[in-house]
């Protein structure tokens, strides 16, 4: 699929995926606060899907360090990435959904939005642990996702009070959830892929 | 008397003392930065009016005439005008934000206005000579809250939060209708401003429609009190499409400056006597469908929100300073002050309003799907 034909389409896959997610990721965005709380952190865990982390249950120094690291954090750079490796437990997803909820100009970075850059012709692969080969995984899907906004019509963008890194990464997802898997994969799951 | 600048770079000097004095802190940019931008030419060619079909002017002295420079720039003085009083309307709204978003929100909203402002003043310093570079350097000297701003939607006063979000609502509302109309303007640099103006828009206005969504959804609000704020700002806004049967609007029509809403979507013929009138009759429809599913938020047996008759209250157009109520009857003259104070926000509202901020939750933490 070309990028003028995913923007056409861009309300409409937006629209279906929000249909399911908006909920869960309203009562994330409004609550959102800093200095992070404990509140906020368990809420965007739950939102990728799970029970918080048990490291950051037991340390009183977690919340403190995590503020501090996401305020380090310069959009579009992604090398902060590797800095919440130990708040995010080596998870990815989950660790961008907070440099996302702190910043939304982050997107969330999720396998099914990948899938989705890659049926527009852009080959990157989703990398799921944050490792050293993650971040410039990550600051190309950045890019490629800043990309897409600078190049949308405005009449391909809906009237929402979510940026449009949000937009454009739920219309990704949506064209990944509908893209045939290249291989022999699993179907994704809820659960996994809302972010 | 508007101070003499030479470049855009000096118009920059006076946009920066300009943040100051009306006391917008900008350690709260972040990582904003003000650009112009500029989107490729949907189309090559002028779409309307009697230059359709010729390539588009991408530079001052490709337009026609002297009558046409002049009207351009009258047009694009407007718009520069009411991207930098919005800020003014709304930079102390800032202190007291429901949440981290609706603070992240607004700042966004007001930086991403003055860029609008900024795109503006660049066109007027870059294309229209010395004339353009003092109508760019007046944009900082007039001032909403000193009531000097060229349209009247853009003095008056945007108390709360309430009214923040009715302004981004419906103003802003009225602000997409006039960039879509100038998208299409035979001048190049200015359609290719439009596109990320507008994109830029989306946002303002989806938080204007998910920050009412969200107070009906809490509950807090008295609706009553919610529809006199609709009261003050539907006419406000209804107002700014101009008079019906302008002159104005016809020649900017003819001239391709300025389209209709819905031009490149529409086959009806053009009537050139009621340019505005058509673009104000979409735009009601268009507030009109979203009350609708607003008011689906509202419990059964409550009071429903409605969208104030063009009659009412209207300082410009057919039904200037005549006395209707919101539902467009007619009011004897005598009682029509009395009726006019009993619904638009009162001071008896604001003191609800005051009272219901402090108690907290009276936002929802989620608008609709």
């Amino acid at each position: 699929m070309d990028h003028r034909a995913f923007f056409l389409r861009m309300p409409e896959l937006f629209e279906r995926a929000n249909r399911v997610s908006w909920e869960k990721y309203e009562e994330t965005l409004f609550d959102m606060r800093r200095p992070v709380t404990h509140g906020n952190f368990h809420r965007v865990k739950q939102f990728v899907g799970g029970n918080p982390p048990v490291m950051a249950l037991r340390d009183p120094r977690t919340f403190p360090e995590l503020d501090r690291q996401l305020s380090k954090a310069r959009y579009p750079r992604a090398g902060q990435l590797t800095r919440l490796d130990d708040f995010a437990e080596g998870g990815t997803e989950f660790a961008t959904a907070l440099l996302h909820f702190n910043n939304p100009a982050y997107p969330i970075y999720d396998a099914m939005s990948v899938r989705g850059l890659n049926h527009l012709g852009h080959p990157l692969n989703f990398v799921r642990e944050v490792t050293e080969e993650a971040v410039p995984a990550y600051q190309t899907y950045v890019d490629l996702i800043q990309e897409l906004k600078d190049e949308a019509p405005y009449y391909c963008v809906p009237e929402k009070n979510y940026y449009l890194t949000r937009i454009v990464q739920q219309a990704l997802w949506q064209l990944g959830v509908e893209t045939p898997a290249p291989v022999a994969a699993k179907k994704p799951t809820r659960r996994s892929t809302t972010a | 008397m508007a101070k003499a600048i030479q470049s855009f770079d000096d118009w920059i000097g006076l946009f920066e003392q300009w943040q100051k004095d009306i006391g917008f802190n900008t350690d709260l940019l972040g990582d904003f930065r003000f650009e112009t931008k500029f989107a490729d030419l949907e189309h090559e060619t002028i779409q309307f009016g009697e230059f359709k079909g010729q390539p588009k002017w991408k530079r001052y002295l490709q337009i026609p005439n002297q009558q046409i420079r002049d009207s351009l720039q009258h047009l694009i003085v407007y718009q520069g005008d009411t991207e930098f009083a919005s800020v003014e309307q709304q930079r102390h709204l800032l202190k007291s934000a429901p949440t981290e978003y609706d603070l992240k929100s607004a700042l966004r909203i007001m930086s991403e206005e003055m860029r609008h402002g900024w795109q503006m003043c660049y066109l007027l310093v870059q294309f229209f000579g010395d004339s353009g570079k003092v109508e760019a350097s007046k944009q900082l000297q007039r001032r909403a809250y000193e009531g000097n701003r060229l349209l009247g939607a853009f003095n008056t006063p945007t108390d709360n939060w309430v009214d923040f979000f009715c302004y981004t609502q419906f103003v802003d509302r009225d602000g997409k209708f006039q960039l879509k109309m100038l998208s299409n303007a035979a001048f190049a640099p200015l359609a290719q401003s439009m596109g990320p103006m507008l994109k830029e828009e989306s946002f303002h206005l989806g938080t204007g429609y998910s920050g009412l969504q969200r107070i009906v959804r809490a509950g807090k609000v008295p609706i009553p009190v919610l529809q006199h704020y609709f009261n003050k700002w539907v006419p406000t806004a209804l107002d700014l499409f101009g008079k019906d049967g302008s002159s104005t609007s016809h020649w900017s029509y003819q001239w391709g400056l300025k389209s209709r809403y819905n031009e490149l979507e529409t086959d009806e013929p053009v009537d050139l006597r009621l340019l505005n009138a058509h673009a104000r009759q979409l735009y009601y429809q268009e507030i009109a469908e979203l009350n609708d599913r607003l008011n689906k938020l509202i419990p059964e047996g409550q009071a429903k929100l409605r969208i104030p008759s063009e009659k009412f209250n209207r300082k410009i157009g057919d039904w200037e300073n005549q006395a209707f109520t919101i539902d467009g009857e007619k009011v004897a003259e005598k009682d029509y002050e009395a009726y006019l104070a009993a619904n638009l926000p009162t001071k008896e509202d604001e003191a609800t309003l005051k009272e219901i901020f402090a108690e907290g939750d009276w936002i929802a933490p989620k608008a609709a799907a």
